[in-house]
């Protein structure tokens, strides 16, 4: 017999409705057969186990994970997906609005949902191409928080592929309307350089989602909640913006310079990966409310002028590598909870002008923490803090130890205990000796 | 669907012209609030000049409008249009550097970036200036 696709057809369809083997759409052949149609729920047909879900029969879908709110319209939340096997599976949907869904106040803004987009802050004028400006974002948290910039020049642009939205960082901005009572929470933000969530304190009024200083340059989606959402939460909703086109870590920056830099609102820095980046300038400059710090990766970073500035709070810091840092200048400056601080790494740093200054609670420093440094520019460094005398002789010390004898040597210190007789006077005299220039308290 | 915004305009206003240059903005601009375009002068050039800085995305019609003869905007009818004007005489479109006499204006597709129009206008922010 000669060899036909009828004749294989046929060979099939003969076999019965009980087959495995089924083929696609109406196919015919000669002979006695059912055309059949083959749908995924026939591999359930002997009672295999497993789960067949079709995103594309509305009827499956849930806005809920009770399945009590149906699924109607583009742009509804889904929250529940019905098996089709005869298995009985449901799939539950993660998306933010569970961290909503017994009424907790927040807002939940995606850039990826251009339903929710419009250029004017009334929402009369829809967003539908790459470049238009956006003026409104509705937020889909059903609290209300509509996102808006009444000022034209100062509207996000909408960008298609991938979807979000850009920022100038220079004015571009959308201003929420935070309640009474203000957020005390969580807030995730998923930008093109990375996604992370940290604690913040948000108070009542106007605050901006944008500005000058960003952590990016676009921005794929934020969720603000009252009330610190757990580590599961903050988990499902970094990947489901990293599912909608956020970059999932920040391990790629190399320039961090400014990325939070008066954001303090921020209560809490998560131990995001900073492994590549060497450049650190302001960017945490202003973080008022945060009291402490993660033990981040700064392997790689050269530049910490003004990282840390302004940090009130912190009453803690961690050893982080800090061996390829060359400026430190006004790193540490008003930091004015510190009490003490680690032994960094200070082996290839030039630039320590006004580090510490006005660290107004920092009594202990350690020992040699200079001994190594290149560069002696120790300008207003220790001006404002209260060092006890083990510390201000043991800086002295190291300052000796260090062996600079060129370029800038400038000490200043102010404030706290004077150097000993015994070790901190001899030091300075030999630091005098090589050309420096030193004032510290007790006016030696 | 294209969009109508297809320049991108970053305007550098030096610090006295601020008033004059926030009218020219709700006459040329599309919102009500467009006085308030230009706010704190945080920009500096080399000599210490301090200038407030917007960048916005913009139709073709924008260089058109700014050298035409202005008109008070149906979302704007009390607009200051003496001040309007002045600012309007201020202009200088793809000039090159801000200087303290001129409104300062970089004008050029939409794929260009306002931080490199801020580089041509020959600035940089003042707070990043070091101490």
């Amino acid at each position: 017999m000669p060899i036909s696709i009828d004749n294989l057809i046929n060979v099939n369809f003969i076999k019965g409705d009980l087959d495995l083997l089924k083929f696609g759409l109406m196919l015919g052949g000669k002979g006695q057969h059912k055309p059949y149609i083959f749908t995924p729920a026939d591999l359930f047909f002997l009672g295999e186990k497993g789960a067949y879900y079709s995103p594309s029969d509305i009827s499956t879908l849930f806005q809920d994970e009770a399945g009590t709110v149906p699924v109607t319209a583009d742009g509804e939340p889904v929250g529940l997906m019905l098996d089709k096997s005869p298995n009985i599976n449901i799939a539950v949907i993660w998306s933010p609005y569970h961290l909503f869904k017994n009424s907790q106040t927040g807002a939940w803004y995606e850039a990826t949902d251009i339903t929710t987009l419009f250029q004017d802050e009334a929402g009369t004028v829809l967003v539908t191409a790459e470049g238009d400006p956006v003026g409104r974002n509705d937020d889909k948290s059903g609290n209300g928080r509509t996102a808006m910039q009444t000022i034209s020049s100062r509207r996000p642009v909408y960008n298609v592929d991938p979807s979000r939205l850009l920022y100038d960082k220079v004015d571009d901005a959308l201003v929420i309307t935070v309640p009474a009572g203000g957020w005390m929470g969580t807030m995730v933000l998923a930008t093109d350089q990375g996604t992370a969530s940290y604690g913040v304190n948000i108070p009542a009024g106007a605050y901006n989602l944008g500005g000058i200083f960003f952590p990016g340059t676009a921005i794929v989606g934020a969720v603000f909640r009252d009330g610190e959402m757990t580590a599961g939460e903050k988990t499902d909703t970094e990947r489901y913006f990293v599912g909608n086109g956020a970059a999932a870590s920040y391990g790629t920056v190399v320039d961090f310079n400014d990325f939070w830099r008066y954001r303090s609102e921020i209560t809490e820095f998560p131990l995001i990966d900073t492994s590549s980046g060497t450049g650190f300038q302001g960017a945490w400059r202003f973080c008022s409310s945060l009291t402490s710090f993660p033990l981040i990766d700064t392997s790689r970073g050269t530049n910490f002028y003004t990282t840390w500035d302004g940090c009130t709070s912190l009453d803690s810091f961690p050893l982080i590598d800090t061996s390829k840092g060359t400026d430190f200048a006004y790193a540490w400056r008003h930091c004015s909870s510190l009490t003490s601080f680690p032994l960094i790494n200070t082996s290839s740093g030039f630039g320590f002008r006004e580090a510490w200054r006005f660290c107004s609670s920092l009594t202990s420093f350690p020992a040699n923490a200079f001994d190594t440094i290149k560069g002696g520019d120790f300008t207003y460094a220790f001006g404002g803090t209260a060092l006890d005398q083990t510390s201000i002789d043991g800086i002295l010390v190291s300052l000796v130890t260090s062996g600079i004898a060129a370029g800038t040597r400038v000490f200043d210190q102010s404030g706290g205990s004077a150097p000993s007789v015994a070790t901190g006077r001899p030091a300075i005299g030999t630091l005098r000796s090589r050309g420096w220039t030193v004032a510290v308290t007790g006016g030696y | 669907m294209t969009t109508e915004y297809t320049q991108i305009a970053t305007i550098a206003v030096p610090d006295p012209l601020i008033p004059d240059a926030n009218q020219l903005a709700l006459c040329l601009g599309e919102s009500s609030a467009d006085d308030q375009t230009f706010g704190a002068a945080t920009y500096q050039d080399d000599e210490g000049n301090l200038y407030a800085v917007c960048s916005t995305v913009a139709k073709p019609v924008f260089a058109e409008k700014a050298s035409q003869p202005l008109q008070a905007p149906d979302h704007a009818p009390g607009v200051d249009m003496e001040a309007a004007t002045r600012a309007q005489a201020m202009l200088q479109i793809n000039g090159g550097i801000a200087t303290p006499n001129v409104i300062a204006v970089i004008l050029g597709g939409s794929a260009e970036r306002a931080q490199d129009h801020i580089a041509v206008l020959g600035l940089t922010p003042r707070e990043i200036v070091r101490l």
